[in-house]
Parts: structure tokens; sequence; C-alpha cells
């Protein structure tokens, strides 16, 4: 999909076109406030879904101080339209937010780079490698130094929001188990099955460490996230047992069952 | 909503899809049923074939020296003896003219292949249809947003007229400007209930991004709001033939801009009269010289250009001795409709056009240059004034106080953009490359700042306060930029930003040795605005640049 050139400059002509709905709203919004009354403001900005999740937000300020590195204004931009793009395709409220809250789920925002450990070292993207390189939180394990998965990059700037712990029902299960229980998770949840997947690699690593460092709580402590990603030999990877010995990576064939291995399911 | 009656009207023209079957005298054929992803890729496909094919279509007419395909078509019915005579006369290269022939072939095999297929076509044509109803709204639109720029303008010139005659109007005028208001007000209306939606938005936007191509390419100059807004103030004194000049600093656009109103606004190719100190009075007068043993008067291009009724630019009039400008002061005063007396040879010559001027501000960096005599500015402030020009986006900030170059973005995006509007960028890569280009462009902008500051208050002194660097000979301008833009995306985008920069910038503008600590300068910007993280200082090629301070400035020391 090519980029819309309009795209690079639209933010600064917020008013040259607006839809019929936009036009609505605003002409509303302008009678209201000539009424004197005050606008109720759409109930899923930034700042309410932070209320609503406390500690589970791990937005804008957590990523900056986890990564060590600050957001551009391009960024910021288009963390707000990622956002709104999500909300918005999955049909999300905030009453659908406040039952995934109370369901144990959290709120985070993944970018593409980190700092590099020293001040003067370069940006590096977000990959498992490039997180043990700069937090000294994993467990000792180098098996997966020359696996593909151990390289790939987090796709950029996006929004999640993922089960901090496994998805009860997916404990005990085979890997195409689980994929099953996804969709039923999903229909039970009235949101299309495409929108609830399970994570990759990167990203558990990613959101666990986030969290940890934002909260100082750790995730994930005694079970596994079964991925979506394969190892060279077939199985697939699944990260977790965030005691204090270390983040572990690990993986485990596709008929494999255990207790501490299951899926917390991600949107 | 506009009713779809009262949307203009779109030829139900036949599909590039239709013409290149019905030309090749193929009919669809019903095969084995497609996916509906299979048939969404190989409608994708087929715009984009059918796009990129009009401009194949149009190099294969250029190789063949203008012909049209019916016209190849009887030529090469003629034999080859026939073909190659043509090909000699109008001096055209054979390989050239295979090579676009058979592109254009090829394009019409792959498009007959895709669209044979009858779900594929019918898919395509429903996805067309749906387009022409959006391009119908959009420019529906464009000519509600038209209509009432005219509309606008004529009430502004009307009410100017009395104001400068100093007369109340009279009934049949109140008449008119009445039924003017009036339409102004009608037009409002329909525009408000007008109903855009996102789909009519995005068209709107692409077609202005289309819009200013064409301007680049056509005028080398791409109208912006700031620049449309300085156009709409003095364009009805320009056509009353009033004089204007403008003043900026070097790369501003001044000249472009001169040159954009008389083509586009006047509709005239301008004179360009380029002024330098070593003018002489006979090449703005004319001269007197011997044809067949008579002493005749030979006209000046300026004069000429007087006669024919084109505009004229004198660039850079600030050179002009002073002496000299007073030549200009009877003619500066003459409107439409007066007559402009020769001084020498006393002809009767009708004003029809105005005379533009540029000139680079009076600073430290041109103190060889006059000033601009005060009777002669007068009279250009009598005219349709004597405006600045700075470079694009100079001073502007986002709310929260923060730079930005928002015109500036949005030529260079139309320059990256392909004829759709889209950029070849993925939308993993967009992001980081969004952010590099606008990096790249703070740094430009900051350049420009610190130039105009420099040129304007002179010496480094007065410049050490803040942050601002002395930049004494060189500066970036737009036109860099956009000569920056061509080349990365003629590279594919595969190239970082920053070493087209050095190819296309620093290494372009390394002469022996000049203006060493403007481009040192220049580096130190860009590198505070996070390009050439990893160049390496020799790479710069900038006599004397000290590899300490470079590594300083990249933070590796």
């Amino acid at each position: 999909m090519p980029f819309e050139a309009y795209k690079i400059y639209q933010e600064y002509e917020p008013d040259k076109y607006k839809t019929s709905t936009q036009e609505k709203v605003a002409r509303a919004l302008a009678e209201a406030k000539k009424e004197g009354l005050e606008p109720v403001k759409e109930a899923l900005d930034f700042n309410e879904v932070r209320e609503l999740f406390e500690n589970d937000f791990i937005g804008i300020e957590e990523v900056e101080k986890f990564t060590g590195r600050p957001l551009t204004p391009e960024e910021k931009r288009i963390a707000e339209e990622k956002w709104q793009k999500k909300i918005e395709e999955q049909g999300l409220t905030k009453e659908g937010l406040e039952q995934l809250k109370q369901e144990g789920f959290m709120v985070v925002l993944r970018v593409g780079a980190l700092a590099g450990k020293e001040k003067k070292d370069k940006e590096m993207p977000v990959t498992i490698k490039n997180l043990r390189k700069k937090f000294p939180l994993f467990y000792n394990q180098d098996w997966y130094n020359n696996e593909q998965f151990a390289d790939e990059a987090l796709g950029g700037l996006d929004w999640g929001i993922v089960k901090k712990e496994l998805l009860d029902e997916t404990r005990s299960k085979n890997w195409d188990e689980q994929q099953e229980i996804l969709k039923t998770w999903a229909e039970a949840h009235g949101v299309p099955e495409k929108f609830v997947r399970r994570r990759t690699p990167t990203e558990v690593a990613y959101d666990v460490l986030a969290y940890f460092q934002a909260r100082n709580q750790r995730i994930l402590e005694k079970d596994w996230d079964w991925t979506s990603v394969q190892s060279s030999d077939g199985k697939f990877v699944n990260v977790g047992g965030f005691d204090s010995d270390g983040l572990s990576v690990s993986s485990a064939a596709r008929v494999a069952r255990s207790s501490h291995l299951g899926v917390c399911p991600a949107r | 909503m506009a009713s779809r009656e009262s949307l203009p009207h779109i030829p139900d023209i036949p599909t590039t899809p239709e013409r290149v079957l019905a030309e090749k005298s193929q009919e669809t054929r019903e095969s084995e049923p497609l996916t509906a992803e299979q048939i969404k890729e190989r409608v994708a496909e087929l715009f984009e074939l059918s796009g990129a094919r009009a401009e194949a279509g149009k190099h294969a007419r250029e190789a063949w020296g203008g012909l049209t395909k019916s016209e190849r078509e009887e030529l090469k019915g003629k034999g080859e003896e026939a073909v190659s005579a043509h090909l000699e006369a109008a001096r055209l290269d054979p390989e050239l003219v295979e090579f676009r022939e058979t592109t254009l072939e090829e394009y019409d095999g792959r498009i007959a292949e895709l669209s044979g297929n009858s779900q594929v076509l019918d898919a395509y044509k429903n996805r067309f249809g749906e387009l022409k109803d959006t391009l119908a709204r959009a420019v529906s639109y464009e000519h509600l947003r038209q209509e009432e720029d005219v509309v606008i303008k004529a009430e502004q010139k009307l009410r100017k007229l009395y104001e400068e005659i100093g007369r109340a109007p009279g009934p049949i005028e109140r008449k008119k400007l009445i039924a003017l208001s009036d339409r102004r007000k009608e037009i409002e209306e329909n525009l408000k209930s007008f109903e855009l939606d996102p789909k009519t938005i995005d068209m709107l936007r692409r077609r202005e991004v289309r819009r200013m191509q064409h301007d680049l390419e056509r005028y080398s100059f791409a109208e912006t709001e700031s620049r449309q807004e300085l156009i709409r103030q003095v364009l009805p004194d320009l056509l009353q033939g009033a004089p204007v000049l403008f003043q900026g600093e070097t790369g501003s656009g001044k000249s472009q801009l001169a040159k954009y109103i008389s083509e586009r606004y006047l509709g005239k190719t301008p004179t360009i009269v380029s002024v330098s100190e070593q003018i002489k009075e006979s090449q703005i007068m004319g001269s007197r010289g011997l044809e067949a043993g008579q002493t005749v008067f030979n006209y000046s291009e300026f004069v000429k250009a007087q006669k024919e009724g084109r505009p004229i630019i004198l660039d850079e009039v600030n050179l002009m001795p002073h002496e000299f400008a007073g030549l200009l002061h009877d003619l500066l005063q003459k409107r439409v409709g007066d007559v402009w007396v020769h001084p020498t040879t006393g002809e009767k010559i009708p004003i029809t056009a105005p005379i533009m001027a540029t000139a680079n501000l009076k600073s430290e960096r041109y103190k060889q240059r006059y000033e601009l005599d005060v009777a002669t500015l007068r009279r250009f402030i009598g005219g349709a004034g004597a405006r600045e020009i700075n470079y694009l986006d100079i001073g502007k900030k986002d709310k929260e106080g923060n730079p930005i170059a928002p015109e500036t973005l949005k030529i260079l995006s139309a320059v990256l953009a392909d004829r759709h509007g889209d950029i070849q960028w993925s939308e993993e890569e967009a992001m980081q490359k969004v952010e590099e280009m606008k990096r790249f462009v703070q740094a430009c902008r900051k350049i420009q700042e610190d130039f105009t500051l420099s040129v304007r208050e002179g010496g480094e002194e007065s410049l050490a306060r803040g942050d601002r660097l002395a930049f004494k000979e060189l500066v970036i301008t737009l036109k860099d930029q956009i000569e920056i833009m061509k080349a990365w995306k003629a590279s594919g985008f595969q190239e970082p930003l920053d070493s087209i920069v050095l190819r296309e910038f620093f290494h372009k503008a390394e002469i022996s040795g000049r203006a060493a600590k403007d481009r040192e300068n220049m580096i130190k910007v860009f590198i505070a605005n996070k390009l050439f993280q990893n160049t390496k200082p020799e790479d710069f090629k900038i006599q004397g640049l000290s590899p300490k301070a470079v590594r300083q400035w990249q933070g590796k020391e």
C-alpha cells in the first residue's frame, strides 16, 4: 500500500475539509458553547483510557522512559491516530474497555525504536536481542542467538490491548486447541476473529519489560505466553517465566500441553 | 447534499481495459471463478497498469515525433522504408522508438490478459464507476469554491473602484453589487450543506497534490496559501496596469512569482530584463541605428514588450543606477487605458500590461548594491505595492510554539508523489521517512532563518546571541530542496536522505573552499536535526572542517 502524500501535511490544515459528520459535530459544539453548555467529550481519549486502566495503561510518558527516547510530535500524532483507528475498527466503547480492564487487560503503546544503551550509542530497532542488550533482565540463555525471531523488529508504532496473564481456558491445551479457544473468546466478546490474536515473541518481551519498568511489577512470572512465531525447528516460541532469574524464551511443539503454557489474547 | 442531477457530467467513455480489448478485438471470457481476494488483487493491478499506460502512450507518441497510434499504424503499413525515412527526417532514435513501442505493447498485453476475465473487468468497471461518482462530487465542490472566489474578487474589485474614484455607486451599480453579494451568500449556503464524505476528501486532497505537480512542471512554481493570498492582494491592481515590486532574499522566489503571475493570471509570457549596474539607457529605451542608409530607431526589448502588451519583469531593479531610474518614473504612473509617449520617437504607446520588479533587500551582504531611490519606491507603493517576499514558512509556529513548515512540506510532498498523489512508501517505513523528511525541512528552515538574519543584520558579532549561526553567502533554497527530493525519489527511496543531501547539495556546492564556513554551519544545523549522524567528517569535502568538531556535534566525542 503506498502512502498518501497529503498525509505529510494535512495535520496543519485541520479545518480545510471536514466530513459532514465533523461539520455537524463542530456546529453542535459551537451551538452548545454559545448556550453556555459544556460539551460532553467522547469518552475514549487517552486521558480517560488512562483513568480507566490506571496502572495498566502504558502510554507515551511510560514508553518514553522505558525506551529512553522521547517521541517526536509526529509520532505522538500517529499514536493518537492509531488509537482512534483501533477503537473505530474494533468498535470499542467505554463499556467494552471497562470490561476488558475487569478481565485483566492492559493497554500498551508499542514503538519501533529504543535508545542505545549508552547516550552515544545509536537508536536501535525493538528486537529480542536489542531488548536483551539494553535491559539486563533476561534469563541467561543462548539457544536463540541465531534464531530469526530474535532479530525480528516490532512493526512500528501501534497500540496493544492485551491480557496481562494467561487466559485460564488456554492452559493445558495444545497450540491448535488454543486457536479454537481464541475464536470462541472473540465471539463471546463480540469482536471479529481477525482482531483477536497471539502476540509475537518481541511483543511479549516488550510488553512485559515495559510494564516492569513503568510499574515495578512482574507479569507472566510463572507462566509462558505461547506466540504465533515458530523457531527454526518448527516449534512455537513462548516467552515468560519472568521471575528474579529473568525473562525466559523457550519453544514447544504444537502438540505440547502444560498448565503454565497458554495464551494472553491480544487485540 | 449536492443532488446527483447537479453534479457535473463526467462523460461515459470506455475504460482503458475496454479500449484495449476493443483494439485487440478480444472479448472477455468466463473462466474458472476467482476468489474475492484474487479479484481485488487483479483489479488493483489493472488500475496501476491503466494509469501508467497513459504515460507509456505519451512516451511512445513523443518517441515517434508526435505520431498518434493510428498514424503510426498507417506509416508502418507503408513499409519499412517509409518508417526509416520518417525516423531519419525527424531525427528520431530508432532504439528508443522500439523500446517505447514494445513497452506500450507489453502494457496492452497485460491489461488485455487481466481484463479478459469477465469477473475482473466487471469489478474494475464497478470500482471505476464509484471513482467517477466521487470525482463528480469533488469537482462539484471545487466549482463552488472557485465560484465563491470569483464572486468575492468581483465584489472587492467593484467596491475598490468606487473607493478610488471617491463617489458612491449609483442605483444600477448598487443593484449589481447587491446581486453579487446575494450570490456570494447563496454559494456559502451551498458549501455549508455540501456533504463531504471521507472518499471525496481523499479525492480533493489528491487533486490538490496533482495541481501542485502541474504548476511545478509548467511554471516551476507552486501556489501555496501564503503566495495565493499575496496574489489575491496584488492582482486587481496589476490588472489595471499598476506596477509591483517584490523584495526579498536570494532564492525566495521573487522572480518566479512574477513570472507565474504573468503567465497564469495575466495570460502572457513576460519580457524579463535583467538589470545590472552597467545597464545603459539604450537597453531601456532603445537606440539609433542605420538601416539601408537611413537612420532608424530600434526599440529595446523593454519598449517592444510595452507595445505588444506583455508584462515586463525588471529583475534586480535595485541595481539600476539612480540616474536611469528616472526614465521609468513616468511609465510607472501609467495604467491600462493611458498612453505613454516614447521620449525619443514620440510614438504613443497604449498601456495594456504592468511592470513587475524584483529587488534584493539592501543588506550587509549586498553592500555594493544601490538602494532603490525613494521616488521610484513611491511609485511602486502607489501601484500594487512594494511587497516583501520571505522564504516560505519563516516564523510559523504550532500552538506549542514549535517551528513548523506546512507550505514547504506541501510542495515537497507533491514532488515525492506519483501522479495519483501516492508516495511509494510502505506503511511500515512511511513513519520513519516522514520523520526524516520533516527533520530535513526543519534544518533547511533554520538555515534560511539564520541566513535572513545574517544578511539583514550583518556582522557575525550581532549574531552571537542565541543559537543563531552566521550565513554570509550560501543558503539552501526551496529549489535546492525540490532537487534533493527529486533525487531521493529517483533513488526509489533506497538511499538515506542525508546521503542524497550530501551528494546533491554539499558536493555540488563545493567550489574551491568558497563559503566553507557557511557549509560548515549548515552541517552543524543538519546534525542538530539528527541527519548525518554517522557521516565521516572527510565525506563532507569542506576545506578546513575540523573532524573533531564534527564528531562532537555527532555526540561521539
